[in-house]
């Protein structure tokens, strides 16, 4: 057997474990930024403080008096919800602390993750602000630390998404036009070789590359911080899959006429950059102004790695997060068309 | 070894056979070049060019750089298009016949650099399964080219001319009725070319492979084809055997000296069987074109020393396809 495909595949595999530079880059590389960004750097950066106030059934009326106290406490910004609410919008970085009535001694509890520099600010200044006011309600530190709520929980799943989107670009998009620069594609199809079987081994062995990076950054933060996934395995890959779809769809289209380097390591950029930024990897995007997050939500990245999230910390189903891949299928999709369409082989 | 076998090609392949032994002058076209031009920004690279191969026939494309030899043989092999004209290649073209036409041809691009982390047998294996080949014809090309000893390198750590080696292997592999080779001993050590001529030569006998290669080197067009094309300018300036270009042209072999002193004049008339004399500064230095150097020259030194002038440089050849070349254009093949 000496069939085409396994042969692209398998050079490419080869060429991949023979490069120690690329090993680095695709190991060690996000095992390191999830290892000192989990251990060291617990902020998640919110540009506004929001403090979640539970509303209770039972009595009502501390809640406008809390909010009515803290009017004018800089930097934070009150908004009730329901603990569910809270401890969602907690996981999902939109508040850092939460503040409930404390039902024993009549006072307030807040809870927060006590890593988060940012939670413990929020709890002083709360704490501040209503003791210069001499306020009765006393404000007392609860702290959480169950799995999902804190930053390397956030951090993990956003990781996942990065470096498919990475594994994808750089290993497909760059790959291609570092192989037309190289006059091998042209080489290679000029053979009786099918110009699909080429494209389709190159996302081939993205997809199983891909798949061990991510494994690799998963164990690691299973065993290092105990980060688990909290949904299904099966919406696990699903979401996997639709990433490598949408990015490997991206990155035939970005590499389908760059004839030079810089060419090509710009148009990647260009799109590589943005969303690393933008898309909530690190710090949430929920911040952003809400017309911000209206588009930033359906970037590529945003939506792969809120869907990873969404599993890895919310427990969503299959079917909560449906949408979002078959929407990143589809941009995969077209975007790979296209790029054949214009396809420059030579 | 039944790859490229193909019922018509078959057919075809016996008729070609058939007809060179009787004839030896096949009337079947295998490459038909018709009124190509190729233009880049409006700069003719190949202007009009009209080409007829034939099967078996070596073919050398002579012409320096920027002739446009490049761009005609990868017009040939479907990697760019003709502005104008059309080529078939067994009655076939590039818009209808990709997949056959493919599998007829083998060919080493002017520049193609190989996986640079991947050994030289794991590159003919992967090139082997385009043409559906066996892992055993890996070994085979190992063979043919001299490579067998390299076979675990990395082809990023092949010396230049081995990699010229590796890829007229992969051109190759597919024992190709039509190979297509640019440039393939540029860089090359004169050993290393030799041994590559070597290779072609014995292809040849072989397999009665059909050849057409782009070159500088003149001596590589009259060692290896029978058939020489100079291209200049995007344009056919000749065509035909070495004899038969050499001819086209004033014959004459050549005395090239220095001189002490200035030639008097009357000298050169009492020279037997001269064409003409070429003269470069004051002639003191200068070319002598004669109809045989074994007559002239004895006659030439004898009445150099009669006017007691001193000989400081002294080189007898034969005219070459340089001359032809410069005579034509005024510039050499090699500049
Ligand atoms: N893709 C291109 N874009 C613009 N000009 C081109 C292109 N390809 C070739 N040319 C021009 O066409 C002319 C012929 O180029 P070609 O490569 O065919 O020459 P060549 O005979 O192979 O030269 P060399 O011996 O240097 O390889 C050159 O002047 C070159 O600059
Ligand atoms: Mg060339």
């Amino acid at each position: 057997m000496n069939k085409p495909l396994f042969q692209l595949v398998e050079m490419q595999i080869k060429e991949f474990f023979r490069e120690p530079e690329i090993l680095f880059w695709s190991f060690f590389f996000p095992i390191a930024i999830a290892g000192v960004l989990g251990v060291a750097f617990v902020n998640r950066g919110e540009s506004v403080n929001t403090v979640a106030v539970i509303a209770t059934q039972t009595n009502d009326a501390p809640i406008p008096s809390l909010q009515s106290v803290l009017e004018d406490t800089s930097g934070l910004r009150l908004v009730s919800m329901s603990l569910e609410e809270a401890e969602l919008a907690m996981k999902r970085g939109k508040i850092a602390l939460y503040v409930a009535k404390d039902s024993v001694n009549k006072g307030w509890n807040a809870y927060f993750d006590p890593l988060n520099s940012e939670a413990n600010l929020a709890f002083l200044s709360l704490k501040n602000s209503l003791l210069e006011k001499n306020q009765t309600p006393i404000l007392q530190a609860s702290h959480i630390t169950t799995p999902g709520s804190r930053y390397i929980d956030f951090l993990i799943p956003g990781l996942l998404a990065l470096g498919i989107m990475n594994s994808c670009m750089w290993g497909i998009g760059w790959a291609l036009v570092e192989s037309r620069i190289k006059k091998l594609m042209r080489r290679m199809v000029a053979t009786p070789m099918k110009r699909s079987t080429y494209l389709f081994s190159y996302i081939s062995t993205r997809t199983f590359l891909a798949f061990i990076e991510a494994l690799t950054v998963f164990l690691f933060a299973y065993f290092v911080f105990g980060v688990s996934i909290q949904g299904n395995i099966i919406a696990v890959l699903l979401t996997f899959l639709s990433g490598v779809a949408a990015f490997a769809g991206i990155a035939v289209l970005i590499s389908s006429r760059a004839k030079n380097t810089q060419v090509g390591n710009g148009l990647l950029n260009a799109v590589v950059l943005p969303m690393t930024i933008l898309s909530g990897v690190f710090f949430s995007y929920q911040n952003f102004p809400d017309w911000a997050v209206s588009i930033v939500q359906y970037l590529p990245l945003s939506m792969l790695a809120d869907s990873m999230r969404a599993v890895f910390i919310e427990a969503a189903t299959l079917a909560d997060i449906a949408g979002k891949l078959l929407l990143l299928t589809l941009v995969g999709v077209l975007c790979f068309l296209a790029g054949l369409r214009i396809y420059k082989w030579y | 070894m039944n790859h490229n076998t193909k019922k018509p090609d078959e057919f075809l392949n016996y008729f070609y056979r058939v007809r060179i032994k009787i004839t030896n002058q096949p009337l079947i076209i295998l490459i038909n070049i018709q009124n190509v031009t190729k233009s880049f920004k409006g700069f003719k690279a190949v202007d009009d060019i009209s080409l007829t191969i034939q099967p078996g026939e070596y073919l050398a494309l002579l012409g320096p750089n920027g002739a446009g030899k490049t761009t005609l043989v990868e017009m040939v092999e479907g990697l760019q298009y003709p502005d104008q004209g059309n080529i078939t290649i067994k009655g076939m073209n590039w818009h209808q016949h990709k997949a056959p036409l493919r599998k007829l041809l083998g060919i080493s691009l002017q520049e193609t650099k190989f996986v640079d982390k991947l050994t030289v047998r794991e590159t003919l294996n992967l090139f082997g399964s385009f043409y559906d080949l066996p892992k055993r014809r890996s070994e085979e090309i190992m063979e043919a080219v001299n490579l067998t000893h390299k076979q675990k390198t990395f082809t990023v750590n092949l010396s230049g001319g081995q990699r010229q080696k590796l890829a007229l292997g992969v051109a190759i592999m597919n024992t190709p009725e039509i190979l297509l080779l640019d440039e393939p001993t540029t860089g090359l050590d004169p050993n290393a070319r030799r041994e590559l001529w070597d290779i072609l030569t014995k292809l040849k006998a072989q397999y009665h492979t059909t050849l057409i290669l782009t070159t500088h080197y003149m001596e590589e067009a009259q060692y290896l084809c029978d058939r020489i094309v100079i291209l200049d300018q995007g344009k056919i300036l000749a065509d035909g055997t070495l004899e038969e270009l050499l001819d086209t042209y004033e014959r004459g072999e050549i005395i090239s000296f220095t001189l002490d002193k200035e030639l008097p004049g009357q000298i050169l008339s009492q020279i037997p069987g001269l064409h003409h004399f070429i003269n470069r500064n004051e002639r003191a230095k200068g070319e002598l074109i004669v109809e045989d150097i074994t007559r002239a020259l004895p006659k030439f030194l004898s009445l150099v020393e009669a006017h007691h002038l001193e000989m400081r440089r002294l080189e007898c050849r034969k005219k070459t396809l340089d001359d032809l070349f410069v005579a034509m254009t005024g510039r050499r093949l090699d500049e």
